[in-house]
């Protein structure tokens, strides 16, 4: 991958989401990044700002901003997504039982499991009045074109 | 997100195209459920058009399924493409929910010939 960053503020609302799409998609076009990367990151990004616009709703003080940053080397990727909101740990949530039958599972959980087993390391952090969750993902193949 | 659907007698096919995430997630969840109960016996979902789906989307897949299995009815699921097959495995619904390669095998599998014509 070509190494490289960018940093940028979405609004709190669900059809931000959107945008978060199509953010990691041009950079991953920009930074060679390989398609199956694109898409785990794209899905874990997406569930952690919808986890984080929805947890807002009910706050006091709410989420004015959400700030989103992505990074990659030649061979990691990293994203994070900062937040002003009340402390939000994601990874507390309980983890669903992937292995009940289907009768007993439920719809629950299933976002921020996703994020936790697609990624290869999440962290959450509070810093000051703000909650921090940087996520990684090793590139073992990459698209990019060895120069002589 | 497009759902198109054909209702045959022994089975009803939905073809689901494009993006499922959180805004999409609600409709897909009416149109599917609507399918679910004019559904006699199966409803076979063919993902190939399907290009991303996130846990809105999952959820949506597991309420039909629950409700089809239930009603003493199947949902299946065909042509995954492999990054929502490599979602699917990741939360277990390759155990839980019945996945198929390709349409065709589906429909031997679901809807054989003979039990068309019968």
């Amino acid at each position: 991958m070509r190494p490289g960053s960018l940093s940028t503020k979405l609004n709190v609302h669900l059809r931000e989401t959107e945008l978060v799409g199509k953010i990691v998609r041009e950079f991953g076009q920009w930074h060679d990044v390989p398609e199956q990367t694109v898409f785990l990151v794209k899905l874990s990004l997406d569930e952690l700002v919808t986890n984080i616009v929805v947890h807002s709703a009910g706050q006091i003080p709410c989420v004015r901003e959400i700030v989103l940053r992505l990074t990659t080397n030649q061979h990691e990727l990293w994203a994070e997504v900062e937040d002003d909101g009340c402390a939000f740990n994601p990874l507390d949530l309980p983890i669903p039982d992937v292995a009940a039958p289907l009768q007993d599972r439920s719809p629950g959980g299933l976002g921020i499991h996703l994020v936790r087993s697609l990624m290869d390391r999440v962290n959450y952090k509070r810093i000051g009045q703000r909650n921090l969750l940087v996520l990684s993902k090793k590139v073992t193949q990459s698209s990019a074109v060895e120069l002589p | 997100m497009t759902l198109e659907s054909e209702i045959l007698p022994d089975l009803t096919l939905a073809k689901l195209s494009g993006q499922v995430d959180t805004l999409t997630a609600t409709e897909l969840e009416m149109k599917l459920g609507d399918l679910a109960e004019v559904t006699k016996r199966a409803l076979l979902v063919d993902c190939s058009d399907l290009t991303y789906i996130n846990s809105a989307g999952l959820r949506v897949f597991l309420i039909v399924a629950k409700k089809m299995e239930t009603a003493g009815g199947l949902c299946a699921f065909c042509s995954l493409t492999p990054n929502v097959r490599l979602v699917f495995e990741t939360i277990g619904f390759d155990r839980i929910l019945k996945l198929y390669e390709n349409r065709a095998v589906a429909l031997e599998q679901i809807a054989p010939p003979q039990a068309q014509a019968a």
